[in-house]
């Protein structure tokens, strides 16, 4: 039997791939007696049913792939599925068949992903919203994307068209079947969000390090600069040890602490005094009765001493931000203000920088280490591990092969940074949760379908990936104008009684078309369209608190001057009532104030979290006016 | 066998004093739909490969039709008895029964083939067709045998 115009033909595939032939190709290899075909917008597959007469099973043994064509007036062949019959048993009844297919391609999830992979672009997708191990979830990719994926019928090519049909090809109906047909159907499902409250959130840890060289401010507490004291031996036995904490846990450390004791300097006394002490005690001294006192002077110790101090301290920040994103569309204040909350992962986490291991570095090598990174000053072979690696000794003298870097490549920028959502990085995390929420406002206000049908052989290269307008009287659609995404795209032929229809849905949503300039702080728009545009305003005063000033003060306690003024307020005077000869002596009275070197540091450990909030102000999404609402 | 009729099941054949009274009735065949558009606007949506006949014919003899064993669904090809009137200028819609083609002019006087006054052709067209029912009513009494069949053209039909 040839095959005329709007009749359907049916060709078994040898291979998926097999080309579209309009001449091989137009034939009928079951003897189709009706065809049902839906393109739903939130499905990848599309179901084919085909109603034949009965055959056994055996006919289909081998044969999954098939074409289904139709003829077009004019007579042209026009391939409509390709399709892949489903495993499971056919429907059989009283003589009749009825086969089910499936027309998405069998690579469907690499094309899917070839397409949507290359788009994880800021700010439409930010990594830092979606936890790594979901960042190729399609789910996750289209979070933030107004686009749905569509597979092409024939084709099975992977398209992603906007939800409002921007971009999409369109066609224009002035005229669509009739009543006895269905007619148009118009039907508002759902009410409009009023709004998207978005609460962002960014938790880290500001990190500081570094060391501080305590050398010149000891020096300069004592006289000369020359660190001195009347209690030497004590003073050298408690001086600072190389790794051990300063004021315990403060966060601070003591990297270098020497210590060593040096002749008098010229000009400087070698003895200060005097001092008194009893004769019972000191019975070297020349009375005879042992009653005047004894007086002496003190030996005064002088030293040379280096210290360094270096600090560490990891200080949480709990960075917020409150976007309320309003709904600017046709009555749109009567619905709910949805609540979103979004938590960014680590925006400290440098995963682009490589970590340091023992290997070659040339001069500029940047690696990290920690929470840092590092840049190598000079080309060398490296040692195990990096704190060995940190320094060489050439010549004699000790060099830097790293110096630790400000930055690095972490979405906040470097690790000593007090806030996130104020960088650049930060403000296309802002734009992509404001996407986000323009999502959620587009899936909610395209609250208006309208279906109608038209002849199939109209509209064969049709689909999801369309989009349509309608200008029709306005007793049948208010306002008389509508345009929307295709969201169903449905055609049946029942029988030889019938034809094959397509019944088409769009979704129209009624925004109020109005354009939006950008605010000071800029906007964010998935196209170009000044409906589409949030403005967002300046937030650039809404400062988080910053970590106080990293350093302290070091004073000495009871420099040789105290120790002396203690020493002879005390010492062994009879006359004045102090005969007892232990409690006066001088060397005791001298373990009473010794000498020491205090640090008072800013506290690095241990301190509460530190919160900010930012309130962002950001206009309306007020969207495309696709129909125009009844007053 | 020669009839009185010019029905008849092409290879079949129909025994004689099975015709008398015969009757024909003949329709086109369901096809698609004319649609109307929401402006009022008519559109036509049948389907070329849809064109055909659905057709009952009927009669009272003493003998019935060959209809035993014809079962539904089955291909018959029928001498239609009833006549096909076409302009001559438009192509013959089926073949004819052989020996019933013939021409008429304006004024319907029949005209010899290739006459430039032929108007119209006429003829009993020759219709493949598949068994929709036949029905048999026999009156004993009166050795009178009334049937009625139905049939629908087999469209595409080709014959294995």
């Amino acid at each position: 039997m040839s095959l005329l115009e709007r009749d359907w033909a049916f060709a078994w595939l040898a291979a998926e791939d097999e080309p579209f032939d309009a001449v091989a190709h137009r034939r009928d290899d079951l003897g189709i007696a009706s065809v049902q075909f839906d393109e739903a917008e939130e499905a990848d597959a599309h179901p084919v049913t085909i109603r034949t007469h009965a055959r056994s099973s055996a006919e289909y043994g081998g044969k999954r792939w098939a074409m289904l064509s139709f003829v077009a007036p004019g007579g042209a062949l026009v391939p409509v599925c390709r399709m892949k019959v489903r495993k499971r048993p056919l429907g059989q009844n009283d003589g009749e068949a009825t086969i089910t297919f499936d027309s998405l391609p069998s690579d469907w999830r690499e094309r899917r992903d070839a397409n949507l992979l290359p788009r994880r672009v800021l700010p439409n997708f930010d990594p830092v919203l979606v936890s790594p191990d979901r960042r190729e979830d399609p789910v996750e990719i289209l979070d933030g994307m107004p686009i749905v994926g569509h597979y092409d019928r024939v084709t099975g090519e992977y398209t992603t068209p906007h939800l409002l049909g921007v971009g999409c090809p369109t066609r224009t109906f002035d005229d669509v079947l009739g009543w006895e047909e269905g007619g148009v159907t118009v039907e508002q499902s759902g009410t409009p969000l009023a709004g998207v409250r978005i609460l962002l959130s960014a938790e880290f840890l500001q990190r500081f390090d570094g060391e501080l060289d305590a050398t010149g401010v000891i020096r300069s507490l004592f006289p000369d600069g020359v660190v001195s004291t009347l209690t030497g031996e004590d003073f050298e036995r408690n001086w600072f040890k190389a790794g051990s904490a300063v004021n315990g846990n403060s966060g601070w450390t003591f990297t270098r602490a020497k210590l060593k004791g040096v002749p008098v300097p010229a000009g400087l006394p070698k003895k200060v005094g005097p001092v008194r002490g009893s004769r019972q005690a000191f019975n070297y001294v020349d009375d005879p009765n042992l009653l005047n006192p004894a007086t002496m002077s003190l030996d005064v110790s002088y030293y040379d001493v280096e210290v360094t101090v270096a600090y560490s301290a990891a200080q949480k920040r709990v960075e917020q931000v409150e976007i309320l994103l309003l709904n600017g569309g046709q009555d749109a204040s009567e619905g709910e203000i949805k609540e979103i909350s979004l938590k960014c992962e680590d925006v400290t986490a440098d995963t682009v920088t490589p970590q340091w291991s023992p290997g070659f570095f040339p001069e500029g090598a940047i690696r990290r280490v920690g929470s840092r990174n590092w840049y190598c000053t000079r080309a060398h072979l490296s040692k195990s591990n990096f704190a060995a690696d940190r320094y060489d000794i050439v010549g004699g003298i000790v060099v830097a092969n790293w110096v630790p870097l400000d930055n690095d490549a972490s979405p906040i920028g470097g690790s000593d940074r007090a806030t996130y959502f104020h960088t650049g990085r930060g403000l296309l995390t802002i734009q992509c949760a404001i996407l986000k929420g323009v999502k959620l406002l587009i899936l909610s206000s395209r609250c208006v379908s309208i279906s109608f049908s038209v002849p199939f052989e109209d509209v064969l290269d049709m689909s999801c990936r369309w989009a349509a307008e309608l200008i029709l009287p306005e007793d049948v659609i208010p306002g008389g104008y509508a345009i929307g995404k295709v969201t169903n795209f449905a055609v049946s032929d029942p029988s030889i009684e019938e034809y094959a229809k397509a019944t088409i849905t769009i979704t129209c949503l009624p925004g109020s078309g109005e354009a939006t300039a950008p605010g000071t702080g800029g906007g964010v728009s998935w196209t170009v369209e000044g409906w589409d545009l949030v403005a967002i305003g300046d937030y650039s005063d809404q400062q988080p608190t910053q970590f106080p000033g990293i350093g302290g003060q070091a004073y000495v306690v009871n420099p040789v001057a105290d120790q002396l003024l203690y020493v002879q307020a005390n010492d062994y005077l009879p006359s004045a009532g102090r005969n007892d000869r232990e409690t006066t002596n001088p060397l005791r009275l001298l373990n009473q104030v010794q000498t020491s070197i205090q640090f008072s540091l800013t506290q690095l450990s241990g301190r509460d979290d530190m919160v900010h909030r930012i309130v962002l102000p950001v206009s309306p999404w007020n969207g495309p006016a696709q129909i125009a609402l009844p007053e | 066998m020669a009839t009185d009729t010019i029905f008849e099941f092409v290879g079949i054949g129909l025994p004689a004093a099975a015709a008398r009274g015969i009757n024909q009735q003949i329709k086109l065949r369901k096809n698609g739909k004319i649609v109307e558009y929401l402006s009022g606007a008519d559109r036509d949506m049948t389907r070329p490969s849809a064109r055909g006949f659905e057709f009952s014919i009927s009669g009272s003899d003493i003998w019935a039709p060959p209809f035993a064993g014809m079962w539904i669904g089955e291909v018959v090809t029928v001498h239609y008895p009833g006549q096909f009137v076409e302009p001559i200028a438009r192509p013959q819609t089926r073949p004819e029964v052989p020996g019933t083609l013939f021409y008429i002019d304006a004024e319907s006087r029949v005209v010899e083939p290739g006459d430039p006054a032929a108007a119209w052709r006429v003829y009993n067209p020759l219709i493949i067709a598949r068994i929709l029912d036949w029905e048999l009513d026999e009156d004993d009494w009166g050795a009178l045998v009334t049937w009625s069949s139905s049939y629908r053209e087999a469209l595409g039909y080709v014959a294995p």
